[in-house]
């Protein structure tokens, strides 16, 4: 995690679950966010941090392609049991995963998500392993990972991310 | 001399005497006259002789380039059947428009991995709008290059807006056509033997053409080679496998079942000039509209308008518009609640990006 985003306003280090017992349910209005972390936002505001990432495309440069889907439809095809020949026009999607950096994660839920009044800081919940930072390199990147991420939460299907091996932000998710 | 008339047991007897693997038989085109015979032909193959003589059986043993199985068909690919059914081109010299449309349906059905797709292309459109335009008639024949042009630069409908019947006619298609219309990212030849199974095996079925002599009108299975020396015409069909074992290729006709081996046939390699080349497609190019598509997984990362949807129809990743970042994420999130309650889109894509949703 670099200084940028340890100085960040984050959710705090607990299980979302136990945030639902201590705010009461989720009718009642949240308390995810502590005091202390609150503070920690209004003391940064202003410093400049809003829409800062890493600083780099970890991607391959040109790269726009996703990865291949674990699990996912990639791997319903028949993926030859006894026949070792898989036909190149069946790894497409496969192939353009490629040069890919840092770690992936998943599959895994999300369990919630993070926003709060501050530029660009958005972060679920992985139930598998914690807080997660979007990367916000791009605004609007950031958007569309949000509504990816979102969608996961609400429907509680399987998502997979990529972390930014210095950062630990998420710097693309994908769900099935 | 004209197109024989063969007796089948002559014919049995001249197949055994030169030593073929192949069984003579009456067949749907079998008892046709020599003229309608030519009609089950239509390939204008300029320099078909001198291809014919190129192509002989050594090239597959020095050929070993690319990457495939030493047999393979399209027919029996882990259990599915990625070949869409025989047809018949009738009394007219359209066999082009056949194998052309049957590689693309062929590789249309592999590339989005779904054998069942039902896909069924517009023959008639091929031949009696592009061939016309080309000055192809059921008489004179077409030329695979020129169909392929047309399939790349202005697509193949399905046939359900102008269904085939043989015989010279004018170009009919029924409005909206070209809502359903497929087209090739690109076509290339190629006479190298390693190369065309390299294809085959990996990509999908091809065309090619070849020459027919006249006991092929009688051939009801195995592995044909030609016993007759009289020419009959050049004639276009689609190869959708081989065997390296027992030297053959497996390809698709267009003379209803009641032909060959249910409509298809095995050819020894270098026979005819059957391998002497062959067009390849370069993949389909997904443009048009996907009616009742789903998606079934979404992907976005930390780039501007990198967003993309797994559709099922495409069975592959196809990248959304960016023509601005709010209409990027205005269809990411159309397409995530389709998702999410299970409700189909009819998605347009030109090139695999997608650039109109309705969510419905």
């Amino acid at each position: 995690m670099t200084q940028q985003a340890e100085q960040a306003p984050r959710p705090m280090e607990i299980d979302p679950q136990q945030l639902r017992q201590a705010s009461g349910g989720t009718r009642n209005r949240p308390t995810f966010v502590p005091p202390s972390v609150r503070r920690a936002a209004l003391a940064m505001a202003g410093q400049g941090l809003a829409g800062q990432g890493p600083g780099q495309d970890i991607r391959v440069p040109g790269m726009r392609t996703p990865p291949a889907m674990p699990g996912g439809p990639m791997f319903g095809l028949g993926r030859p049991g006894r026949q070792a020949h898989v036909p190149r026009a069946f790894q497409r999607a496969g192939d353009a995963g490629a040069g890919r950096a840092g770690a992936t994660h998943g599959a895994t839920t999300v369990a919630a998500q993070y926003s709060v009044d501050y530029p660009d800081d958005l972060w679920f919940y992985d139930a598998n392993g914690g807080w997660v930072r979007l990367d916000p390199t791009s605004e609007n990147g950031l958007e569309l990972m949000n509504a990816i991420v979102s969608h996961a939460r609400q429907t509680q299907r399987p998502m997979y991310y990529d972390t930014d091996d210095t950062t630990g932000d998420a710097v693309d998710v994908y769900m099935t | 001399m004209p197109i024989q008339q063969y007796e089948l047991g002559a014919l049995q007897r001249q197949i055994q005497d030169r030593g073929a693997r192949w069984r003579p038989g009456r067949t749907s085109v079998s008892e046709l006259s020599a003229e309608d015979k030519g009609r089950r032909l239509g390939a204008e193959i300029p320099n078909m002789a001198e291809l014919e003589a190129a192509a002989t059986p050594e090239r597959h043993a020095q050929a070993r380039a690319g990457t495939y199985p030493a047999d393979f068909d399209w027919r029996n690919f882990n259990g599915q059947n990625y070949v869409t059914p025989i047809e018949d081109q009738g009394n007219c010299g359209s066999c082009v428009a056949f194998g052309v449309s049957a590689a693309v349906e062929g590789m249309f059905q592999v590339q989005r991995n779904n054998p069942n797709s039902g896909i069924d292309l517009s023959e008639a459109q091929l031949f009696y709008c592009y061939g016309a335009q080309d000055g192809a008639t059921c008489e004179t024949g077409w030329y695979p290059d020129q169909a392929l042009k047309h399939v790349q630069t202005q697509g193949i409908t399905s046939a359900v807006y102008f269904p085939y019947t043989a015989g010279d006619q004018s170009c009919n298609l029924q409005q909206g056509y070209d809502q359903a219309s497929v087209f090739i990212n690109g076509f290339h030849t190629a006479g190298d033997v390693g190369a065309m199974k390299d294809w085959v095996a990996n990509m999908g079925p091809v065309t090619t053409c070849f020459t027919v002599y006249d006991d092929f009108f009688y051939y009801t299975g195995g592995i044909y080679t030609r016993t007759s020396d009289q020419v009959a015409g050049g004639h276009c069909v689609c190869v959708v496998g081989f065997n390296d074992d027992e030297s053959y290729w497996i390809c698709k006709n267009s003379w209803g079942t009641g032909w060959g081996e249910q409509g298809f046939f095995r050819i020894a390699y270098g026979q005819c000039g059957i391998d002497a080349q062959m067009w390849l497609l370069d993949g389909i190019a997904n443009t048009g509209w996907l009616n009742g598509a789903n998606v079934l997984a979404a992907y976005a990362s930390n780039r501007d308008s990198n967003a993309w949807v797994w559709i099922d129809q495409l069975n592959a990743w196809a990248e959304l518009a960016q023509s601005s970042p709010e209409a990027t994420l205005a269809m990411l999130e159309q397409l995530l609640a389709s998702k999410d309650s299970g409700r189909p889109n009819n998605i347009h894509v030109t090139n695999d990006i997608v650039d109109t949703v309705y969510a419905l």
